[in-house]
């Protein structure tokens, strides 16, 4: 993912979302959107494939993020770099 | 890769990047709102921009999530959940935001390919379809069709028709049979007929959330995120996870039942036997609305009891699950006895609404029909059932293994609508719709997908009658259980001719004789039905590359060269099965390419298809109302204001049109025909093959998250194959110890079959018990159907991927 839209879903524990939500923040891959309650926007900027998964487990990682679920991502064609199995 | 990201930030104009993150964000916000009364933000597709954004289904699992697709340029460019789809709310997995780019690996094909002195070597358009033609004109009774669960309907409809109506034999199955065939036989045996009593909605509703072998959090994510989202709510959801290894739905589970393979049918019946001996059978409900059943005697050794089985009273019922007491279930299924009681008292409890989830777990096993059975019939007799989370629901693989394969009937044993070849009146019925003379259709069932594979792959001579088969959208080649003996001793054998369709190589590619470039999801027209009995259709966005293209053109175009040899094909006006004209009553030449989108011909199959729908109360609706919507249930049933209304819940009273007025439930499709379902007691048994002291671990494979089946797909989509490049065996660490590996270390996997090396993955994603190691398949480099059983139920015909017995021994 180069540029996607994400919801990170909080733990039930308020003082655990806040922290979360605080180390997403800190994150400079992230830009961190609006929070409804235990949901919270975000988007998540990478600029590389190893960078992207990194991300995605960093932000399962962090205390107080309970599940991730995607709702946008683009797709530019340059992003695909290989096709054919390696 | 950096390289190419550099591209990347040369083409991202900083205007652009603004707008794509903001668009992210919007699209983000509007997700994490959903809940948030009143709050609403402008949909994507309504935002100025150069994209063109339209509605599909995505192109993987059979959950069935809606995905806006950005087009510019004829390319994909940008994916986003549809808001607009009540199955995602907006919402992907993974897998599903990487869709777009599943059709922009670069060895797509592009050009059909004949082998010839062992090359594979370019031919024409002309010459390939006249090749196919003139080896079914040869041998009808030597082709087989075999297809998929990812056919569109309306390329599954062409194809069953080219097969039953055009050449009059039954030679048709398709992959379904190796993923959900026995949920059909469980649903039929049951109810009378196929497909899921509830839907999705149940999630939504129920107090109790059962996992049956079903690591939904991985594999279906965007359905377990409603659990989860309840939970963020503060609503009280209880989940509980019954597997053979901790999962991720293990971990958010609030119970975790690890059981021993073939243990669920111990741990069903021990659920009947306490639902009976705590007073929780609801005994108004079983009395008005259900019989009770089981197998009759065998014929012989070698066939299994009939599956309509004989009748049986209650208290005989009762006393049959009378020996599966809590303590029993655990020396059977290895689960602690007070966890099976906490299961009975949850089903004896009036007060919850109770949904069982299952999915390959309960399918791919050699007692499929069995489990699948139990679990209705647990369902039934306390009373769980039919009311707004309370239901038992299998959940699919495949994009359309419901709507295709299920619903079209392109398995070798029945016709569209779900009616069965078997059946003469049924046979008339297809004759009537397909304007054939009486007795066209044969009565003889084909061979089912292990059947079909086994006669290819023996010598012909010696009984292997089928000789050519024709494969779309699917990839036996890796995906066939026994690989050695269900597909490779083709090579051998001269005089067998292998036709595949695909849009990449891959291992069934591998051994073809000629190879067909097809085009994929939208870069064609399409419709799916998802595992809720949703039927959704798209058009068509981008062209396909090079000479691809749809697997729909295909088979018309060659039903129109053997009709044009005398080669049947043709109804009983002698009219080509497939002739089509438009509003000026001329002939539309479908059977060109040049002329195939000059009308939708989606649109004139699924019109002739769903006249099948209602003979068994599955009606659809007209084309156009399906482009209109994010997909409908099933049936569909115009109202007297001219809408067409979809069904959520079949066979009750307060949703299913189908049920008498006045009624609360109705099983129309009774097997008893009296409107009645079948509880059915089907005994524990153990598996056919269980581990020894030469293979001395049970072998279970699976699927992972960032992959989808035999990953032609996402592995040439850089960001999962990085994430997941290569299988893995998951080994217990006491199991590791004891022969010395370490994580990392290579390891071969034997069975009696074959074997295959891996890398050794200890406390991973995945943790299996003492005793057990797990194996993803998707990986065609390393083919774990080497080593797996096709042992296989004898009702549904489906094999056991679940279980059979390995060793494991550190690679030196």
């Amino acid at each position: 993912m180069a540029i996607s839209g994400l919801v990170v879903t909080l733990h039930e524990d308020s003082a655990a979302a806040d922290a979360a939500v605080s180390a997403l923040s800190d994150d400079g891959r992230v830009s961190v959107g609006e929070r409804f309650g235990r949901r919270v926007a975000i988007v998540a900027e990478t600029g590389s494939v190893a960078e992207d998964r990194d991300l995605w487990d960093a932000l399962l990682a962090i205390p107080g993020v309970e599940h991730l679920d995607v709702a946008y991502v683009a797709l530019d064609p340059p992003t695909v770099e290989s096709g054919g199995l390696p | 890769m950096t390289s190419s990201l550099m591209t990347v930030d040369q083409l991202l104009t900083v205007d652009r990047r603004s707008f794509v993150k903001t668009a992210a964000m919007a699209a983000a916000t509007a997700m994490a709102s959903r809940d948030a009364r009143g709050y609403a933000l402008p949909l994507l597709e309504q935002a100025p921009s150069s994209l063109a954004w339209n509605k599909a289904p995505c192109r993987f699992c059979g959950t069935g999530c809606h995905v806006m697709v950005g087009t510019e340029n004829g390319r994909v460019v940008a994916i986003q959940g549809d808001q607009k789809a009540e199955v995602n709310k907006g919402l992907l997995c993974v897998k599903g935001y990487h869709v777009g780019l599943a059709m922009y690996g670069k060895d797509r094909l592009t050009t059909p390919m004949l082998r010839r002195n062992g090359a594979m070597v370019p031919i024409s358009w002309d010459e390939a379809i006249e090749t196919i033609a003139a080896r079914i004109a040869a041998n009808p009774q030597g082709f087989s069709f075999y297809g998929s669960g990812q056919w569109t309907i309306p390329e599954g409809y062409a194809a069953n028709k080219f097969v039953k109506a055009g050449l009059g034999t039954n030679l048709i199955d398709a992959n379904p049979r190796l993923c959900m065939s026995s949920a059909v036989t469980g649903f039929l045996s049951t109810f009378g007929v196929d497909e899921p009593p509830g839907v999705y909605d149940d999630l939504d509703q129920c107090d109790v959330a059962i996992m049956w072998g079903n690591n939904m959090a991985e594999m279906h994510p965007v359905l377990f995120s409603r659990l989860v989202d309840r939970r963020a709510r503060g609503e009280k959801v209880t989940i509980i996870d019954m597997t053979t290894r901790r999962t991720r739905t293990s971990e958010l589970a609030d119970h975790v039942l690890y059981f021993q393979p073939h243990g669920d049918l111990a741990i069903a019946n021990g659920i009947a036997h306490l639902i009976i001996k705590l007073n929780g059978v609801d005994s108004d409900f079983v009395k008005r609305h259900c019989n009770f059943r089981q197998l009759g005697a065998a014929v012989d050794a070698n066939t299994a009891p009939d599956m309509l089985g004989v009748p049986m009273t209650f208290e005989e019922f009762a006393k049959a699950v009378e020996p599966y007491t809590p303590e029993k279930v655990e020396e059977l299924s290895g689960v602690p006895a007070e966890k099976i009681r906490l299961l009975g008292e949850l089903f004896a409890r009036r007060d919850l609404r109770i949904n069982s989830l299952w999915c390959m777990g309960f399918n791919q096993h050699t007692r499929g029909t069995a489990i699948n059975c139990i679990v209705h019939g647990i369902h039934l007799l306390s009373g769980h059932f039919g009311k707004p989370g309370d239901a038992a629901t299998s959940l699919t693989g495949q994009p359309s293994a419901c709507g295709t394969a299920r619903e079209v009937g392109t398995l070798c044993h029945l016709l569209p609508g779900g009616l069965a070849v078997a059946n003469p009146e049924h046979r008339a019925h297809a004759e009537d719709h397909w304007n054939l003379a009486a007795g066209s259709i044969s009565a003889k069932i084909g061979y089912h997908a292990i059947e079909m594979f086994k006669r290819f792959n023996t010598p012909t001579d010696q009984g292997g009658d089928v000789t050519t088969i024709w494969v779309q959208v699917t990839n036996p080649g890796h995906t066939l259980p026994n690989l050695e003996r269900n597909f490779l001793r083709k090579k051998d054998l001269a005089d067998k001719f292998l036709i595949v369709s695909d849009v990449y190589p891959t291992a069934t590619t591998s051994l073809a004789d000629l190879i067909l470039p097809s085009a994929m999801w939208v870069e064609k027209n399409g419709m799916y039905g998802n595992s809720e009995r949703r039927t959704q259709q798209w058009f068509k966005m981008v062209e396909p590359p090079g000479e691809a293209r749809d697997d729909a053109w295909q088979t018309i175009a060659v039903s129109k060269a053997l009709f044009d040899r005398g080669a049947g094909m043709k109804d009983k006006d002698g009219t080509w099965i497939f002739h089509t004209q438009g509003r000026d009553e001329q002939a539309i030449p479908i059977w060109d390419w040049a002329h195939y989108y000059d009308i939708n011909v989606d649109e004139r199959l699924f019109d002739e298809y769903r006249q099948f729908s209602r003979h068994k109360h599955k009606d659809l609706a007209p084309y156009a109302e399906y482009v209109k919507s994010r997909g409908l249930r099933w049936p569909v049933v115009q109202q007297p204001d001219g809408a067409w209304r979809e069904t959520r819940w079949r066979f009750s009273g307060f949703d299913d049109p189908y049920v008498d007025k006045g009624k609360d439930f109705q099983f129309y499709h009774s097997v008893t025909k009296d409107d009645k379902a079948l509880v059915w007691f089907r005994p524990h048994e153990h598996p056919p093959e269980r581990p020894d002291a030469e293979y001395p671990f049970w072998l279970c494979t699976g699927r992972v998250l960032e992959h989808w089946h035999s990953g032609t797909m996402t592995r040439r989509i850089p960001q999962l194959h990085r994430a997941m490049p290569k299988a893995y065996v998951e080994l217990h660490r006491d199991d590791a110890a004891a022969i010395g590996v370490l994580s990392g270390d290579m390891v071969t996997v034997a069975s009696r079959r074959g074997a295959v090396d891996l890398a050794a993955w200890i406390g991973g994603r995945g943790d299996p018990q003492k005793g057990h190691v797990f194996v993803p398949f998707f990986d065609e480099t390393q083919f774990i159907n080497m080593v797996t059983l096709d042992a296989y139920d004898p009702y549904s015909k489906q094999p056991d991927y679940k279980k059979c017995a390995v060793s494991v021994r550190r690679k030196v």
